[in-house]
């Protein structure tokens, strides 16, 4: 069984921590870490009033969209630095862009592209698109449009599906979902992709070999593109994921990398800029010199117009590693990385200062 | 490379090929969990030894009798007996043994223990640990000097070389190099440490009384994407002019000038070339290629590639007798 767990993220920052002391000590640096846990229900912005006004202003949040959003617009947050290292959100990268914000973690349309890179690669052009119940999963499929558009895909209908929960005690979601998937993924048109969108982890499991016909599965689900897996094991990524697995107890998720990351940003700028205030490491960090190390075969770097890290992808099958975005044939990108989400010709990222 | 040090190497060849005897190429074959051995002049396999899980760091003796190999998944170095191409001997190393350096004495083997940030310095005829030096996250290359009076590790994740002295165990020098570095050498004159950063894409150049960073050395393949420029196996030529840098997922090892540090020039090799090999003579450098599972022999002379030769899966180190 797959364990419970109620820090995600948290153990990363943890663990991120321990590493960037570690080797500070060595240059006679030291970090502290101001742990903020909010429940739920609980009052976000409340929380953040309370750090910041303690005077601490390098942030690393935690934080789903909307309370991103509503703490980085408090007024104290103005000149605050706020590491995203959760949110995958396109419109916190365009419209809903923040000059105090910088991301971690790819966004959907990073993420639909790298898997649409993948597929037109492949010549498995034909997607259906088959979508969950929650604004992130209209989202991403939004991102998946996007991403046919540009690579020569063409999604072939769009279906969506809202799982049920086996409440009557008779049918269990097993059952429902063998009778279900198959109705939903039988369409008229011809594909050769199931591409789903299924961020909560509603159904998507379920779907490979419930496909009405044979048919492969990619998205959140089949073939995923992610920042992260715990089975990664090259360039040294072995070596990151038994190092947290030993102190853990378990594996590091992609939002434990999110904050893992966000702590080695921090640590790489402080080294390297010999800085220690906020304005000076902000600017650091969208200069031409940061680079961050971070076990993707190369050093990841903010772009200016978002705010949002370049990276390669992982595309990871339930298991294994099967390929990593960008293709190495990719085009047209000036830094091959930006052929992934918004280059900055599609930004709608504005007054990022 | 300056005309004049390559005519005095020319030189030096002729008079050495006279009394060439066939040498063995040990390679390890990370993937294969062996040990490829090849007659240096036929270029054949003379045997495929199987070592412990994945090996990556090797080093031959200074009496050439012995191969020290890193099992890094199984805590251990196997020890390859270069006469009769077997395994004769097993070092406890503590955990996961990447890579390891050998004192010039060939008395004592360091030992970089990646996932437990720490140098472990044995005695390489008893196998008993000497000492233990906390140093950063994933150390990786070692390399000792002749009097055994400074040793350096880099630690890969820390992005640090760090200097200590292998009598009190001492941390001397913290130097912080370009991200992710790989592999430590010293100049043959042991004036200079040079520190090859793989993610960095440069070769920092220290010195090695002040262990400031003199000089970066940045490289750019034509056609190549600068972020596969990934600097990893260092190797001088005799006389310290002239240096090999093999540059990983670039393809290429550079040719650099080792007092004027200018690059002279690019060879194309296999792919995501690690470490390099010279033979005892200085006519040919051995390019080992992770992805393309091969060997490149290089003539030193006229830089060009002559043959690649076939070896285990994901080839990593090289220890050449002669």
């Amino acid at each position: 069984m797959d364990p419970v767990v109620a820090d995600y993220g948290l153990q990363g920052a943890q663990f991120g921590m321990q590493e960037i002391n570690r080797s500070g000590a060595f240059l006679g640096k030291r970090y502290t870490l101001v742990t903020s846990v909010v429940t739920a229900t609980g009052d976000v912005k409340a929380a953040a009033e309370k750090l910041l006004e303690a005077g601490d202003s390098l942030i690393i949040a935690d934080l789903e969209g909307p309370d991103l959003l509503a703490v980085a617009d408090l007024p104290r947050a103005r000149t605050a630095l706020i590491l995203d290292a959760r949110t995958s959100d396109d419109t916190l990268r365009q419209a809903d862009c923040r000059g105090n914000v910088f991301h971690l973690l790819p966004n959907w349309a990073m993420r639909a592209d790298a898997l649409g890179q993948y597929l037109a690669h492949k010549n498995w052009k034909r997607w259906l698109l088959l979508t969950g119940a929650t604004p992130a999963d209209r989202a991403y499929a939004a991102a998946v449009k996007r991403a046919a558009a540009k690579d020569g895909a063409s999604v072939v209908a769009t279906k969506s599906y809202e799982s049920g929960d086996g409440a009557d005690g008779t049918s269990g979601p097993r059952e429902q979902l063998q009778a279900q998937l198959p109705a939903v993924t039988h369409i008229p048109a011809a594909y050769d992709v199931v591409f789903v969108t299924d961020t909560s982890n509603a159904f998507g499991d379920y779907l490979l070999f419930n496909t009405w016909d044979p048919r492969l599965v990619a998205g959140t689900h089949g073939l995923t593109a992610v920042a992260w897996n715990s089975q990664f094991r090259e360039y040294a990524a072995r070596s990151v994921n038994y190092r947290f697995y030993q102190g853990a107890k378990r594996d590091m998720s992609e939002r434990d990398y999110g904050n893992w990351l966000a702590t080695a940003v921090i640590g790489e700028a402080v080294t390297r800029s010999g800085k220690l205030d906020t304005a000076s490491i902000k600017s650091y960090l969208l200069s031409d010199q940061f680079s961050v190390p971070a076990n993707k075969g190369e050093g990841l770097t903010f772009r200016h117009w978002d705010h949002q890290l370049r990276q390669p992808l992982l595309l990871f099958g339930p298991r294994m590693l099967v390929s990593m975005a960008p293709q190495p044939d990719t085009r047209g990108a000036q830094l091959a990385t930006d052929a992934l989400g918004f280059d900055q010709a599609q930004s709608e990222c504005r007054n990022m200062h | 490379m300056p005309r004049k040090s390559l005519v005095t190497l020319v030189g030096l060849l002729t008079l050495a090929a006279g009394r060439l005897e066939a040498g063995t190429l040990f390679i390890s074959d990370e993937r294969d969990n062996t040990v490829t051995a090849l007659d240096a002049q036929t270029l054949q396999p003379l045997k495929v030894i199987p070592v412990g899980r994945r090996p990556r760091g090797l080093v031959i003796t200074p009496d050439y009798r012995e191969v020290l190999v890193c099992a890094g998944d199984d805590n251990r170095i196997d020890v390859i007996d270069t006469a009769t191409l077997t395994v004769t001997r097993k070092l406890d190393t503590g955990p996961d043994p990447e890579t390891l350096a050998l004192s010039p004495s060939g008395k004592t083997v360091y030992i970089a223990n990646e996932d437990d940030s720490m140098v472990t310095l044995l005695d390489r005829a008893t196998g008993k640990a000497l000492g233990h030096v906390a140093v950063g996250i994933e150390p990786e290359g070692i390399a000792v000097n002749t009097d055994e009076s400074v040793a350096v590790v880099v630690s890969e994740s820390s992005s640090m070389a760090h200097f200590f002295d292998p009598g009190s165990l001492k941390v001397t020098a913290n130097v912080l190099v370009d991200a992710r570095p790989r592999v430590v050498v010293f100049t043959p004159d042991e004036k200079y440490v040079w520190v090859a950063a793989e993610i960095g894409g440069t070769v920092a150049v220290i010195n090695a009384a002040t262990r400031e960073v003199e000089k970066k050395i940045a490289f750019a393949v034509p056609g190549v994407r600068k972020e596969f420029i990934q600097p990893e196996g260092i190797r001088f030529v005799k006389n310290g002019d002239v240096a090999f840098v093999a540059l990983g997922r670039a393809n290429h090892v550079a040719v650099v000038d080792a007092k004027t540090y200018a690059v002279k020039g690019y060879i194309q090799v296999g792919h995501r070339v690690w470490q390099l090999g010279l033979s005892p003579d200085g006519a040919k450098l051995y390019a080992v290629n992770g992805l393309t599972n091969d060997v490149s022999i290089i003539d030193v002379a006229s830089m060009k590639v002559e043959k690649s030769v076939p070896v285990g899966r994901l080839p990593w180190g090289i220890a050449v007798k002669p």
